[in-house]
């Protein structure tokens, strides 16, 4: 069965968020899983979208319009997903989220978060445009075993590589991975450290995951 | 001396291969100096820029440009072709409107928060309710073989859907039981749902073999119930003081 990437696009950008949600709801319980729903639905419209802004269909005011009503989607997906119980604690390990600062796009961070969550991980979603500084301070103290930084704007990335050094000598050593759209197009590993994961996409996200939690799902 | 400098806005003159001819000077303080127009587009939006530039139409578009204060900057482009000069103006995206998708956002956020708030709360108010409903059917065991049942609150399905089964189950585990008593004195409203339910749960106690007794009627009960039309298969009994003395003492 394919993926209603096209229709779900078009709910996202008339705002119907009902509409949107039941898409969701009814792919929710699909074989694949969430990570594939997160790819295969969401990313993969927000993608259709970004499409259209570049064939002139929609202007960037549509854009906003279509991630918001997306934020509320997976808001609510979360929620749905904890009543449900299908998110359990059941590991020690922590994650910490956040984007660098001046950078606004906070959806890919946010599904991360809910994969790591699947996997057992207790997770912080710090959000968008976060100085280095609170990065800093905030994984001192949480002491997080991952730090998953979120980039989309390739002119940062002498900034994504000031975050990735000073987080990663943290004392308590955590593991910084990388996430964001431009990584399939570009190569950043000049920027990271060896010890730097870059993640694509959520499916290599995934693969991580399984290897690294004690228990999947 | 040309008009192009002084136009109000950064205005481009461009050739096919997209070189820029003449520019407004507010196009230079804008920009800064460049050859070609593709230099002062974002590396994202180049590919974008180079499409439509090169279509030689007459367009509305949107692109990332570079400007002197910001690497990243979105312009909305009107472009339009004529003798194979392209003319371009450059109509920078209004922060105000960025201020209000913002704090719209924050709102929206809020209230998404508190929708999910009270969704949670909703859920913890119906688990309270099944559990007030539990608790509203006390089942005591008043000596071997009497069973008393006080009922509490308004008798309708819920009362009697929530406990049915907890009944039948202890009538089951203990076989001395001979009768039950269902005490009417916490009743406030009834339904007729209500007196249907207990009417089929009265049944399934009589087919156990018990004999199910209703004491304590206030008389609006008594009314209703006869209006009603449905025949409970049970004995009835003024009070549990006439229980007692009948089958106790």
């Amino acid at each position: 069965m394919a993926w209603e990437v096209e229709e779900f696009a078009r709910f996202l950008l008339n705002g119907d968020e009902d509409a949107a949600w039941e898409i969701t709801i009814t792919n929710v319980n699909r074989a694949e899983g969430r990570t594939e729903l997160f790819e295969e639905l969401i990313t993969k419209s927000l993608q259709h979208i970004g499409y259209l802004w570049e064939t002139d269909q929609i202007t960037v005011a549509d854009e906003h319009l279509a991630t918001s009503t997306c934020e509320y989607i997976l808001a609510r997906f979360h929620n749905y997903m904890k009543r449900e119980q299908k998110i359990r604690q059941f590991s020690e390990k922590k994650a910490l989220f956040l984007c660098l600062e001046n950078e606004q796009h906070d959806i890919g961070l946010k599904m991360a978060s809910q994969l790591f969550e699947e996997y057992g991980w207790k997770t912080r979603l710090l959000g968008a445009n976060l100085p280095l500084e609170y990065a800093l301070k905030s994984a001192s103290i949480w002491e997080p075993h991952v730090i998953g930084l979120s980039f989309s704007i390739w002119y940062h990335a002498e900034i994504l590589a000031n975050y990735i050094k000073a987080l990663e000598e943290l004392p308590h050593k955590p593991i910084v991975i990388v996430g964001g759209r431009l990584l399939s197009n570009y190569d950043f590993s000049s920027y990271c450290s060896d010890k730097t994961r870059l993640f694509p996409s959520l499916i290599e996200l995934k693969a991580w995951l399984m290897e690294h939690s004690k228990q999947g799902v | 001396m040309s008009a192009v400098k002084y136009i109000p806005v950064p205005y481009f003159l461009i050739d096919k291969e997209l070189t820029i001819l003449q520019c407004s000077d507010i196009a230079i303080e804008t920009f800064g100096d460049a050859t070609l127009f593709l230099d002062i587009i974002d590396r994202e939006s180049k590919e974008k820029a180079e499409r439509i530039l090169t279509s030689h139409e007459t367009k509305t578009t949107e692109l990332v440009m570079k400007t002197i204060t910001s690497p990243y900057f979105l312009f909305k482009l009107k472009v339009n072709w004529a003798d194979s000069v392209g003319h371009v103006i450059c109509i920078e995206q209004d922060d105000r409107i960025q201020e209000l998708i913002e704090a719209v956002n924050k709102h929206r956020l809020r209230l998404a928060e508190t929708n999910f708030e009270l969704l949670e709360k909703k859920e913890q108010l119906e688990t309270s309710l099944a559990l007030i409903n539990e608790l509203s059917a006390p089942y005591i065991i008043l000596t071997k073989g009497i069973v008393l049942i006080p009922l509490y609150g308004h008798l309708n399905k819920d009362l009697i859907d929530s406990n049915s089964l907890r009944i039948l189950q202890q009538i089951n585990n203990n076989s001395e039981i001979v009768r039950i008593l269902f005490d009417f004195h916490g009743i406030g409203n009834i339904t007729t749902e209500g007196i249907v339910a207990l009417r089929n749960l009265l049944t399934k106690i009589t087919l156990m073999g018990v004999l199910p007794y209703i004491i304590g009627l206030h008389p609006d009960h008594a009314q209703l119930i006869h209006k009603s039309g449905i025949k409970t298969e049970s004995y009835f009994m003024r009070n549990i003081n006439d229980a007692i003395r009948k089958f106790i003492v």
